[in-house]
């Protein structure tokens, strides 16, 4: 993420507000906070949740029948957990997000230790030891930790005014590196790659300087290398951030029967992948009439490869309409940290765009093969609660700092 | 944000690359592909009839036992429920399961022909066998077997090399003709008019997910059944044939060979009828033969043992046509014909016979030695006077050897009567046969250097050749042909063996639209002799059969020949030990050989027979040949006399 790009240009700042103004007569004269709500932002949110939905029916449909179960089941479950990500949304309006900064340093002790909880009663799913059973539900401690974590960098950064000496620095990093190496033990190296370029991005804009920009850029990039050889990461995790690289396999064939042992392989999955988005062409095949898709031939289709479902049954065309979509969601979110009324809100709408921004990109790309296999979800469209429920979320805060951008 | 402008121009450019640019790279399409299972059903085969429209071949619809095959790897236990069932050993129905010709997504055929108490308790106990399904099937059969197996032929499950060789083959847009569980024609007619009978398989797509589970049908495409053939066979003078080749086998196997001082051991026989003005045949009779009906759903290892066991002289072989040996006396048309058309000697000239020639030192015997004195040509042909030929051989070689541009007479007429040449009949494993002349010599000397140390073509072949010995070698087929084209003034035809291909007719019946209809096609036209010429010939050959002096006149003394005057010939072909086959005794007995048209005036059929170890040609195979013309004249309305099927005709 070159976020140091001088072409980038920097949000206008509002001026802060005088100290001494009371804030009653202030609010007096202001227009209601939903008049200055962004309804474009909404709209392409729900639109790509929509779509989200629907794919993930047309991914499950087959196969639960086929088990004996009921086509609807990722269908309703999807649309329950987009319901509940809306009403979280909602809520998160409900307060003035300076109130969730004071409240920042709560939000970050308690994800603290759902992160260690869950290493210790936590559920192994695909390899991360990341879930939490509360009765009937699994939750994911590390979607959490994104959203709590861009709220505690907020309030950190904004308290040092965009000066941020090396001391503040080290503050920052310490914070960031608890949950980051938990989660990294969690196995959820999806997640920890976003907290850190999540980390990155709220950095650049909290006033670090170049120097030590660099001098970070540095530290990571050996980190990185070290962490690679030191034997630290498991092979799975290795192959899966390093198939993108290797040549092109020949593309595989067959079944996915368990004679085939190919078909458990990171390269199956990728080429799967590809050949799903093939699949699709210029106009796709139409809804419900995606071959591969229904045939369920992309492992992980409903969670991670959500996007490989929408590129075979709508085409190039309707997956660049769909990433534009994501886009507007980037260029509104981009909108409201420039408009927002203090740095703290600048910095939680530039975490929140950095999360779905990487998360997109890292996502897509993937299943395109020009990017790493690594986990990570694709935002309002994977199936699952958690992610769905902090992406609304992480939406709220956008839309809570852009409302009360004249409070 | 123009970092974001970036990473989403990466996205949307990766995208295009894969939905648009890349996706007619082959290999992406294969994968795209994939999903999609083709299952080819195969198409009924066309029927065989007779030219009286007898079925020769047809399918009769049996019960099948099929298993998914997933439903074995769901539920192993079916393997052992259905050995019960089907009353086998497990081990046979894993076997059955496991053919690997067989699509993962095609129902496998465990059993065929199950009795329908079997094919209910499948259907009644499908808790207990799911996935098991009794279908019905259908399954070649030849209602005639033994009788017509020769000609008709059969089918077997192709095999991987056929597979190989003709898996390129697109019978109609997309749909390959043949699939590893095709089958296929071997022999025969089934295999000749393959392309006719096949048909064209259906084509059905499945949707297939990556479990493997069929979800439902994408395409499908009913296969074409295939045409149907009508032979020029007819099954009343094809089943006389076969009663007459066996009935004399039986006869020559009573009686002692002179020479050998064995009974004749009558090893093989052949006869055809012909049609001299179209070509068409209406016989093609082989001893021994054998039921093509053994043959459907794989022969038995025992079967195909004994029929390739050589103590049972070779059933499988079509003698008719696959069987080239010397003809004897009844080459004696051809050098006749020869000496006519090229002035060699006047029909009227009478030769003097004295017991045999002799050139260059070496004696060319008569028959039995006996001189008959001055004989004319006619006089020649009827008593096949050897000595009379022999001269005319040595005259035709001078001609060709005297350097004066002359080519080789007899086998210019020879190859103009079709002989040493296909046929051309619409049969698999015909002979070519050989006529001897100074360019086989000159082949069979450069490749086998040794057997043929010199290739000079002395004068002595040529007169051994004359009167059908020496290496000469004709099928029965060819000589009929001879014969025929002899009898219609001079044109030779293709022979015939079926008559049209139809389309599939309602409720089989061979009424179907014409694809093919296969008209008298000429292959050549023999150089004949002027109209008096032939005359004389065809008088020679009548004398054979008429006058007392005939050498068959014995076996046509019970023939009707007033009313219907037969022209024949007899050969007495003598097998050289080289031409043993494996398994022969040391000795070797005479070719029988007969050959004839009738009514000699006005012919309507050519009949020759040839029979293999069995003596004089007026022994076995003219009387053989006097059977067969009862049946085709209708003189046998309530059955042949035993003098007509195993007399022997006085002086044999």
């Amino acid at each position: 993420m070159a976020l140091t790009t001088p072409a980038m240009g920097r949000p206008t700042l509002p001026p802060p507000p005088p100290a001494s103004a009371p804030p009653a007569p202030r609010r007096a004269v202001t227009s209601p906070a939903w008049r200055h709500f962004d309804p474009l932002l909404l709209l392409a949110t729900v639109a790509v949740t929509l779509i989200g939905v629907l794919m993930v029916y047309s991914a499950t449909r087959y196969p639960q029948e086929l088990a004996g179960g009921n086509p609807k089941y990722y269908l309703e479950r999807q649309a329950i957990w987009a319901g509940l990500g809306i009403a979280a949304f909602l809520l998160t309006l409900v307060f003035d997000y300076r109130r969730y900064l004071l409240w920042a340093p709560v939000l970050y002790g308690g994800t603290v230790l759902m992160l260690a909880g869950a290493l210790v009663i936590g559920h192994r799913v695909l390899g991360a030891q990341s879930w939490i059973q509360v009765g009937p539900f699994q939750f994911e401690p590390s979607e959490f930790a994104k959203v709590t974590l861009i709220l505690s960098l907020a309030a950190l950064l904004s308290s040092r005014k965009g000066q941020l000496s090396v001391k503040s620095l080290l503050v920052v990093l310490g914070l960031a590196v608890v949950p980051f190496l938990l989660i990294f033990k969690e196995d959820a190296l999806g997640s920890a790659i976003v907290l850190g370029i999540v980390l990155v991005g709220m950095l650049l804009m909290g006033g670090t300087k170049a120097l030590h920009m660099a001098l970070l850029t540095v530290l990571a990039i050996v980190a990185i290398a070290g962490v690679l050889q030191s034997g630290l990461l498991k092979q799975y995790q290795k192959d899966r951030l390093t198939t993108f690289l290797h040549a092109p396999t020949g593309l595989s064939q067959g079944t996915a029967s368990s004679l085939n042992p190919y078909a458990k392989t990171i390269e199956y999955n990728l080429d799967q992948s590809k050949a799903a988005i093939a699949d699709g062409g210029l106009y796709g095949k139409g809804l419900f009439h995606g071959h591969l898709t229904d045939l369920s031939y992309v492992p992980n289709q409903s969670t991670d490869f959500i996007f490989t479902a929408a590129a075979e049954q709508f085409g190039f065309a309707g997956s660049a309409l769909l990433l534009a979509l994501f886009a507007l969601i980037v260029w509104r979110s981009w909108r409201a940290a420039a408009l927002a009324r203090d740095l703290a809100g600048t910095l939680i709408c530039i975490g929140v765009l950095c999360m779905i921004m990487f998360q997109v990109f890292e996502n897509v790309g993937m299943t395109m093969g020009i990017m790493p296999v690594a986990g990570i979800t694709l935002p309002f469209m994977s199936y699952g609660g958690s992610a769905m429920l902090v992406d609304w979320v992480a939406l709220g805060l956008v839309q809570n700092v852009r409302m009360r951008r004249f409070d | 944000m123009v970092v974001v402008v970036c990473l989403f121009a990466t996205l949307m450019g990766r995208l295009w690359f894969l939905q648009v640019a890349e996706a007619n790279v082959p290999a992406i399409q294969q994968v795209t592909s994939q999903g999609l299972e083709t299952v080819y059903i195969p198409a009924p085969r066309g029927d065989i009839f007779s030219r009286n429209g007898a079925l020769l071949a047809g399918n009769h619809i049996e019960q099948v036992v099929e298993v998914q095959p997933d439903a074995v790897t769901e539920h192993p236990a079916i393997v052992g429920e259905l050995a019960a069932v089907l009353d086998t050993s497990v081990k046979q129905v894993k076997a059955a399961l496991d053919n690997p010709q067989y699509s993962p997504y095609q129902p496998v055929p465990v059993a065929t022909g199950v009795p329908a108490s079997v094919a209910l308790s499948i259907s009644e106990n499908q808790k207990l066998l799911p996935g098991v399904t009794v279908t019905a099937a259908p399954v070649r059969y030849y209602p005639y077997g033994s009788l017509t197996a020769n000609i008709v032929g059969y089918v077997t499950q192709i095999t991987g090399k056929e597979y190989s060789a003709v898996k390129g083959q697109i019978c109609a847009k997309g749909v390959p003709c043949y699939t590893t569980t095709s089958e296929v024609g071997q022999a025969g007619v089934e295999a000749s008019m393959e392309q006719y009978l096949r048909g064209v398989p259906g084509r059905e797509v499945l949707d297939v997910n990556a479990q493997g589970q069929v979800l439902g049908v994408a395409s499908y495409t009913p296969p074409v059944a295939g045409d149907n053939i009508v032979l020029s066979i007819s099954l009343a003078d094809q089943k006389a044939a076969m009663t007459a080749l066996a009935d004399w086998t039986k006869v020559a196997r009573t009686q002692l060979g002179v020479t050998s001082g064995h009974n004749y051991r009558s090893t093989g026989a052949a006869m055809v009828v012909e049609n001299p003005h179209n070509g068409q045949l209406l016989a093609l009779a082989t001893y021994p033969d054998y039921n093509d009906n053994n043959f459907v759903g794989g022969i038995s290892y025992k079967k195909w043992a004994y029929y390739n066991n050589p103590t049972n002289n070779y059933p499988l072989e079509d003698r008719p046509i696959s069987w080239a040996g010397a003809t004897g006396s009844t080459f004696k048309l051809i050098t006749a014909t020869a000496a006519l058309d090229f002035g060699v000697r006047s029909p009227y000239y009478m030769y003097n016979d004295t017991g045999g020639i002799t050139v260059g030192g070496q004696f060319f015997r008569d028959n039995a030695g006996v001189a008959a004195g001055p004989v004319d040509l006619q006089t020649a042909l009827t008593i096949s006077d050897d000595a009379y030929f022999y001269s005319l051989g040595y005259d035709l070689w001078k001609l060709w050897a005297g350097g004066k541009g002359h080519p080789e007479y007899l086998q210019k007429i020879a190859a103009e009567y079709g002989l040493g040449n296909l046929s051309g009949v619409q049969l698999p494993g015909e002979s070519y046969g050989i006529v001897p002349s100074q360019q086989v010599f000159n082949r069979e000397h450069q490749q086998y250097p040794k057997a043929y140390p010199h290739p000079y073509f002395e004068p002595g072949q040529e007169i051994q050749e004359a009167i059908g010995q020496g290496q000469d070698e004709v099928t029965p087929l060819q000589l009929a042909d001879a014969y025929s084209a002899f009898a219609n003034g001079g044109t030779l035809y293709v022979p015939r063996i079926a008559l049209a291909v139809e389309k599939q007719g309602t409720n089989a019946r061979p009424n179907g639209k014409i694809v093919k209809l296969y008209t008298p096609q000429v292959k050549d036209r023999v150089q004949m002799p002027s109209a008096t010429d032939q005359a004389i010939m065809t008088s020679g050959f009548e004398g054979v059969t008429s006058n007392p002096q005939g050498t068959a006149y014995g076996a046509f003394t019970r023939f009707p020949l007033s009313r219907i005057p037969v022209a024949g010939k007899t050969g007495t072909a003598q097998v050289g030990p080289n031409f043993s086959q494996v398994g022969w005794p040391a000795y070797v007995q005479n070719t029988s050989v007969f050959t004839s048209f009738a009514p000699a005036s006005a012919p309507r059929f050519v009949v020759d027979a040839f029979f293999a170890q069995s003596g004089y040609g007026a022994c076995a195979a003219a009387p053989a040949v006097v059977q067969e013309y009862y049946t085709l004249f209708g003189l046998a309305k309530h059955g042949l006399p035993a003098t007509v099927t195993s007399t022997p005709p006085p002086g044999c």
